[in-house]
């Protein structure tokens, strides 16, 4: 039994560092390719790489030296996608790739904070109010002090860095959610929750960021599903949610443009279905194996750094690679449903389902938009877009992910201990 | 805990989206990738031409169609007939059609050349060459049909149907490819809808040969209707208001010119008001009897034949590998009347010669139907070919039975009925004329004739559409006739 388990954690120890291998590689090559592009080789490609390596190590050194239980799968995909990103985003522009490598310091230092505050997650439970009036004040206070940026008026810019406080406000909503539905009993008391949803999607509408107001309601209804396993009261809400789209269809010229542009860009091409249309050729363009790095044309795309990196990352590194990164996402979702699953009690379950649900959503929303699987809604990639509130959110994701996993893994090893003795 | 059992329900759920999206990239991208990349908005594909030496486009016996001289500039063969004749198959190299210079450019311009070649020819910095594209047409008999269609705007599509490859795709009036740049800057003029190519987007009334398709449901759907006899008496008459089929009410040629009688219904005719008495289903088909079929059709019944019509590839979106092709439509129709008329391919229907074309060609094949090709090789500047054609069934939309059962039909029009003209001394040749009225006006109606050669040696399908140009079996027939003798003369199927 025992020589069972310990050959089951050296098998976790062997792969996860034979993967790292494999994503240093992975990582060291791209930026080599990147210097080299000119006749002149580039020394900060090189710096980049490096420090991307850096980071890379001390996060999977330092975290798993103190925390035994860490899902170190989890922080190896995280860190791929980041590098992924960055290398486009290299190759697009070194300074944008300079400056994301500091948001994802910035970053780190937040995953830190957070696995560190989930050592005590009660500490977070008795914040709930206080967080659930900042991210309602500060969704009322963009009305005040937003500016309008890609057509959504929620930015905040100070001086020359523009911040989108709604991507914070989705990490927010997690604590909120699964304050009010640890205790499901109780279905009555929820209406607080209920009331903090409908004004935040509310309002986020109101800001034609349609993206994170379709995100956050049905992170809400997946969450109270999971928490309540009421069906009746989750189809109501479903279907509440389609009638809002329907009603936002009929109400809003926006919604519609979406709509038409979804069904057909080329009839619009030199307009709303630019952006679409030049995405598809982008994909079309790399075909299956891609046409190489940096021999694809991305700025050709608007947003190509940001909502639309799935397309160049498909010209440049072919499809094959963009169902690759699919499977990425989709492993870190796998990952993350088993540390919900194994978290000691209901309210950090909902926390690591909750983040789970954010990030299934948000990339599957951004993918299928691109590709025109569904009408394109403006939000990032978690991990891969440049930006960085969207990075900063998705470490703090990722910071307490890992751990509630860290959580888990102590309160298995802490009752196994007990039934031993 | 029923927390844990909900959380894997939702995994499962997240795992499947997850699944769709890899599948859906992956068939949208193969669907569609062509149709995408060789948009004339790709403002790639112009960067690429100041790179790379675009290859040449040869017919299937190797005449070159379309190259680039020393210069760099794009030039298309002497021969200014064949240029016009072969016009709609090679495109132009402005991004104006969906020819082969547009279509194919992904090879032309060496898209296709692995990363490895792509590198040692940036290494290399000597100037560098696209693929040849090789095409399945025959483009000396392009020409010849190109002469024969004489002052009849039109198309005219030939294709094997045992593979699909098509041998000759003419469509006029064609514009010259060597002064695109000339009629875009507007120092020469083009003929109006010159860029159209109307075997792929020429979406035209079918009239007669649309009778296929109804006697394909007439031989499904009514029992014994081959042994029934029908008589054609006349005009079939409907209530104006309600559009109802009246079977108690004939109508008297004479009387209906003198009082003006046809006021009062709406009225079903015969073509030049020759009617043909008794009847049976298949004599009906060979002098395209009109009452027949539009009893017929509404003995099937809108549903049944828009079954059949669906089918047969009606409504279809062709997202062919090689041919940008639009779709057809049978809109079914709500009253008698309208039923009547779009059984014998008037009311809204609508078909594009090429699918027309394949229709007749599936027939011909035992009811498989092949997917159109007209890409036969790639081979790189050294020769070496690149490209595997592989031959593939686009549906099989008839049993066996029925497919020689309306093979014999068409047979026997050419032989006995209004295809007459179409036959060829010692090759079987099967066929069906139309006649669409485009108006009811003083236009001519469009003549149409779609037919086969059956052998084995020379399987080609043909479809003819000649704009006003009158009867199907006086003038279209003829063409047919004449290409498909020229093509068995020039072996193309060899």
């Amino acid at each position: 039994m025992a020589n069972k388990k310990s050959a089951r954690a050296r098998w976790k120890r062997v792969s996860a560092a034979g993967l790292l291998t494999l994503i240093i590689l992975f990582e060291l090559t791209a930026f080599a390719l990147l210097a080299f592009r000119e006749s002149t080789p580039d020394v900060n490609a090189f710096i980049l790489g490096g420090i991307l390596v850096v980071l890379l190590l001390f996060q999977y050194l330092t975290l798993t030296s103190i925390f035994r239980h860490l899902d170190r799968y989890i922080l190896i995909i995280a860190n791929l996608l980041v590098a992924i990103g960055l290398i486009v985003q290299y190759r697009i522009d070194p300074e944008i790739a300079f400056r994301q490598v500091t948001w994802f310091a910035v970053g780190m230092v937040a995953m830190y904070v957070c696995i560190l505050l989930m050592r005590r997650p009660n500490f977070f439970r008795k914040l709930t109010l206080v967080i659930m009036i900042a991210c309602a004040g500060v969704m009322m206070a963009l009305f005040v002090l937003g500016s309008e940026k890609y057509g959504a008026t929620n930015w905040i810019i100070i001086g020359d860095n523009s911040l989108q406080p709604s991507e914070l406000v989705k990490a927010g909503t997690v604590f909120i959610l699964a304050h009010w539905l640890a205790n499901a009993k109780r279905l009555r008391g929820i209406w607080p929750l209920l009331l903090y949803v409908v004004a935040v999607v509310g309002m986020l509408v109101l800001q034609r960021d349609l993206g994170a107001a379709v995100l956050i309601a049905l992170t809400a209804l997946i969450v109270f599903y999971v928490a309540t396993g009421n069906k009746g009261l989750t189809v109501l809400g479903l279907g509440a949610g389609c009638a809002g789209a329907v009603a936002g269809y009929f109400m809003f010229d926006h919604v519609r443009v979406r709509v038409a542009i979804w069904k057909n860009p080329w009839a619009t091409y030199t307009g709303s279905g630019y952006q679409i249309a030049q995405g598809l050729m982008a994909i079309a363009s790399g075909g299956v194996f891609g046409m190489g790095l940096t021999r694809g044309s991305p700025k050709l795309i608007p947003a190509y750094h940001t909502d639309y990196i799935f397309a160049v990352i498909c010209e440049e590194f072919g499809i094959i690679f963009g169902v690759a990164v699919i499977a990425l996402y989709l492993a870190l979702i796998v990952r993350g449903a088993l540390v919900a699953l194994n978290a000691p009690d209901r309210y950090t379950m909902l926390i690591a389902f909750g983040c789970t649900v954010l990030i299934t959503l948000q990339s599957f929303i951004i993918i299928a938009g691109v590709i025109k699987l569904i009408p394109l809604t403006g939000i990032t990639m978690p991990f891969v877009s440049y930006g960085g509130s969207s990075l900063l959110s998705s470490m703090i994701l990722l910071g307490i992910l890992e751990g509630v996993a860290i959580a888990g893994g102590e309160t298995l090893e802490k009752s196994l201990r007990e039934i031993e003795v | 805990m029923s927390m844990r059992r909900n959380i894997k329900t939702m995994l499962v759920i997240f795992a499947a989206m997850f699944v769709v999206l890899s599948v859906y990239l992956l068939y949208t991208v193969n669907a569609y990738g062509t149709r995408w990349f060789s948009n004339p908005y790709n403002t790639r594909l112009e960067n690429q031409k100041n790179n790379i030496i675009a290859g040449d486009i040869k017919d299937r016996d190797g005449t070159t169609l379309a190259g680039t001289n020393t210069a760099g500039d794009r030039t298309y063969i002497d021969d200014s007939s064949m240029r016009k004749a072969t016009a709609h198959a090679v495109g132009d190299n402005y991004g104006q059609t969906f020819g082969a210079e547009n279509f194919f450019s992904k090879y032309l311009l060496g898209f296709d050349q692995s990363l490895l070649e792509r590198f040692s020819r940036m290494v290399s910095e000597k100037p560098s060459y696209g693929s040849d594209v090789y095409l399945t047409i025959n483009a000396e008999l392009c020409d010849y049909i190109y002469a024969q269609m004489g002052d009849y705007k039109g198309a005219v599509v030939v294709m094997n149907y045992k593979t699909g490859e098509v041998y000759a795709k003419v469509s006029k009036p064609a514009f010259d490819p060597k002064y695109v740049a000339e009629y875009l800057s507007g120092k020469r003029a083009l003929a109006g809808g010159a860029m159209v190519n109307r075997v792929t987007s020429g979406r035209y009334t079918p009239g007669s040969v649309f009778k296929i398709v109804t006697a394909v449901a007439a031989l499904r759907y009514i029992p014994y209707v081959e042994s029934r006899t029908f008589q054609c008496g006349g005009p079939l008459a409907f209530d104006r208001q309600t559009g109802k089929y009246l079977p108690a009410i004939t109508i008297d040629e004479d009387e209906q010119t003198k009082a003006g009688i046809s006021g009062e219904y709406r009225v079903l005719r015969d073509y030049n008001g020759d009617y043909h008495g008794e009847i049976d289903f298949v004599t009906a088909f060979n002098k395209s009897c009109n009452h027949v079929f539009a009893v017929l059709a509404m003995e099937i019944g809108a549903d049944r034949l828009a079954r059949v019509a669906k089918e047969l590839g009606v409504g279809d979106e062709f997202l062919f590998a090689d041919i940008v092709t639009a779709s057809s439509s049978y809109e079914k129709p709500n009253s008698d009347v309208d039923l009547a008329w779009s059984g014998i391919g008037q009311y809204t229907d609508i078909m594009t010669p090429l699918h027309m074309c394949m229709i007749v060609a599936g027939i011909a094949n035992e009811g498989v139907m092949m997917e159109p090709e007209l890409l036969w090789d790639v081979r790189t500047t050294s020769g070496v070919s690149t490209y595997t054609r592989r031959s593939a069934i686009y549906k099989k939309a008839l049993s066996v039975t029925e497919a020689a059962k309306l093979k014999a039909m068409m047979l026997s029009a050419v032989k006995n009925g209004t295809g007459r003209n179409a036959a060829i001394a010692g090759y079987d040749v099967g066929g069906k004329t139309g006649t669409a009225e485009v108006s009811s006006g003083a236009i001519k109606p469009n003549a149409w004739f779609v037919g086969f050669v059956d052998d084995h040696t020379h399987p080609i399908a043909i479809c003819v559409v000649l704009e006003q140009g009158g009867s199907g079996g006086g003038n279209a027939a003829p063409v047919a006739g004449k290409a498909l003798k020229k093509a068995i003369d020039l072996g193309v199927a060899k």
